[in-house]
């Protein structure tokens, strides 16, 4: 058995590590009572007609210049930033959907073809290819189709 | 009154009431391998030094139920009964990771393939872990071995009635002697938590795109204690504010696997030097796991909530400026704990009692052992030691699915539930009753996954429409949550909320009807 001077000795180390890193978090900026709130992309889109317009968008700006790099001004790419707000904006879809009068099944036709079009856009080719624009116009359609029956269904 | 010092003992005592459920079941536990399986047949459940003996500790601590403070007095056992080290590393680091209670919830709170990774990352890590401590770790020979000797393993066999009694002297000696001091020692790590950091610190630190997010929470994760069902609630908060998974992951693995007294007791055991290689070992193991994984398992469309609060409870209870009074501390010590940890503490504080009482009259098991089978009566028949040991080990396996059942009861008994609870939660909202409210919301929260995974067990699946309406009410609660917290408070703000909730709510519990 360990004598009680060691049991001390490695009871104060463990203390004093454990204290040494607790260090590493907190501080001035971290000491503040006010609840934090959440935050929500520009680009989260407000409904599914919003959402579709926002598709189209992006892969017109994609397909539009692709040779030459979109840019924003400052001459830095705003290619890759514009294909991850494609790939977000379109795995949001179900979320929104889900939040209407949508039937189960109506939901899972938009569902299926949402993942279907994020499997599709988990690489997108430079330029963006003939099969992937008319896959992202027949999802676009989709959304919009989706989105009048929803408006014909609350008249 | 210190608020440091306030803040470390109810953080303590929070960790306690917690942990009393499974350390009750960790006592059983370490008796049953000590008089009902015996220290050979212990260490053939363990694998011997076959090949299989690594995973077969890791599916062994998969299956009980118990926490990283719950392991404490079975690796006491499994070390008196000379398991092999690395045997021993395998159980300690996994048996607190998962249980069948939360592997299920765990499977509700993001994609299954995310939580079926984490569970296989953990057997890599304790494969390889138990390897390389196998090599460095010296197992002690026959009769210096153990927490105390080997000397009843081969001495006078306990049986009947007996040997029941042994096992309740044996548990409440255990809790009032070495086993208490090292739970102590291990919610002490959630006391110097909550007198080290500042209230909320933790509420941005884990972000999914902070480079630093899995290395914080590795530094973090180790005095951290808790349970299976904490770790895994957590994660599921890790998931729905979109932290970083990696952060998430080294949250399971230290964060449940291990605590203080872990290390400790692996200290005291094997010795500085060999410890050292073992956790230097274990630490760059879970940052190359967790920084392996944490871009790939980023949710596609995932949306930075900018905080979470799943760490506050690591963090000191009181906001800056608080008037500390007894009434107070006294409602953040006793937040709304479930009747099970009550019950445990309860009955742990009995057990402890007797522990007490039998250290004090010096009683102990050994006056069990002048049994003999020619004192039996005629109807007894003497069965063999592992077929009582792997049949009570077997019965609390089963035990623990049929809890599974009892907790996540069937989507008709939820629904009910839901009902009471969401009809508090929006009357207290709508009429400015805050606290009442908040409670109610967490109900909710808790009984939208005690509902999916209720469905998952008894129809072997939950459609994802279900899933997307469980993810959306929970998001417009928290949404919820957060507008009722906001200082001053906005009636406006909190009614349009509360009309999208409602249709939310209705799509919601449709879905499951």
């Amino acid at each position: 058995m360990m004598s009680h001077p060691a049991f001390a000795r490695q009871l104060v180390s463990l203390v004093i590590i454990s204290v040494a890193l607790t260090g590493c978090f907190g501080g001035p900026e971290a000491d503040h009572h006010e609840p934090v709130e959440h935050f929500v992309p520009d680009h989260w889109p407000a409904d599914l007609l919003d959402a579709a317009a926002k598709v189209a968008e992006r892969a017109s700006a994609l397909a539009s210049q692709s040779t030459e790099s979109p840019t924003d001004g400052s001459g830095s790419d705003r290619r890759p930033m514009i294909e991850r707000e494609l790939r977000d904006v379109v795995g949001w879809v179900p979320e929104i959907a889900a939040d209407t009068p949508l039937t189960e099944a109506q939901w899972m036709v938009v569902h299926e073809a949402s993942e279907a079009m994020s499997n599709r856009l988990k690489t997108i080719r430079r330029p963006m290819d003939e099969e992937t624009l008319r896959a992202i116009d027949e999802y676009r359609r989709l959304l919009v189709e989706t989105s009048e029956t929803l408006l014909g269904a609350s008249r | 009154m210190s608020l440091i010092l306030v803040s470390a003992i109810t953080r303590m005592f929070q960790g306690l009431v917690v942990s009393a459920p499974t350390l009750l079941v960790g006592l059983l536990i370490a008796g049953v391998l000590r008089y009902y399986l015996g220290p050979a047949d212990t260490r053939r459940l363990f694998g011997g030094d076959s090949i299989r003996g690594l995973p077969q500790a890791w599916l062994i601590g998969m299956l009980l139920p118990v926490c990283s403070i719950g392991v404490l007095p079975i690796l006491r056992e499994l070390h008196r009964a000379r398991v092999r080290p690395g045997a021993m590393t395998a159980f300690a680091l996994s048996a607190p990771l998962f249980n069948p209670l939360s592997l299920l919830y765990g499977l509700t709170l993001s994609r299954p393939i995310v939580i079926i990774s984490f569970a296989l990352a953990s057997l890599v890590l304790v494969t390889v872990l138990g390897t390389i401590w196998d090599r460095y770790a010296k197992r002690e020979p026959s009769g210096l071995g153990g927490e105390d000797s080997d000397a009843d393993a081969t001495g006078p066999a306990i049986i009947g009635l007996r040997r029941m009694l042994a096992l309740l002297i044996f548990s409440a000696r255990e809790l009032a002697g070495p086993s208490g001091a090292l739970t102590l020692l291990a919610v002490s790590g959630l006391g110097i938590l909550g007198a080290a950091l500042p209230y909320g610190a933790l509420q941005a630190s884990f972000e999914m795109n902070d480079p630093w997010a899995p290395a914080r929470m590795t530094l973090l994760a180790v005095p951290v204690y808790a349970t299976p069902m904490m770790a895994m609630g957590q994660l599921g908060m890790m998931f729905v504010h979109s932290n970083s998974p990696g952060a998430a992951l080294s949250m399971l693995l230290l964060g449940a696997g291990l605590n203080l007294a872990t290390l400790f007791w692996f200290v005291r055991r094997y010795g500085y030097r060999a410890i050292s290689i073992w956790f230097v070992s274990l630490i760059s193991l879970v940052l190359l796991v967790s920084y392996a994984i944490d871009r790939p398992l980023i949710l596609p469309g995932a949306e930075p909530a900018g905080h979470t609060h799943a760490f506050d409870v690591y963090a000191t209870p009181f906001g800056p400026g608080t008037s500390l009074n007894w009434a107070l501390i006294r409602e953040t010590a006793t937040r709304p704990f479930h009747i099970f940890e009550v019950a445990g503490l309860a009955l742990l504080g009995v057990l402890a009692a007797l522990g007490l009482l039998f250290h004090w009259l010096k009683l102990d098991e050994t006056r069990f052992q002048r049994e003999s089978p020619a004192e039996l009566a005629a109807y007894d028949r003497v069965v063999p030691r592992p077929v009582l040991g792997l049949t009570l080990l077997g019965g609390l396996i089963a035990f623990s699915i049929v809890g599974c059942f009892a907790y996540y009861p069937p989507a008709k008994v939820c629904l009910e539930q839901i009902s009471d609870a969401r009809g508090e939660a929006y009357t207290a909202a709508t009429s400015g009753n805050v606290e009442h409210a908040l409670h109610w919301i967490k109900q909710l929260e808790d009984w939208s996954r005690k509902l999916e995974v209720g469905t998952f067990l008894r129809k072997g699946e939950v459609r994802p429409y279900q899933r997307m309406q469980g993810k959306l009410i929970r998001k417009k609660l928290e949404l919820l949550e957060h507008e009722l917290e906001h200082e001053p408070l906005e009636p406006e703000e909190v009614s349009e909320i509360l009309r999208q909730l409602y249709a939310a709510d209705q799509r919601w519990r449709d879905a499951f009807r």
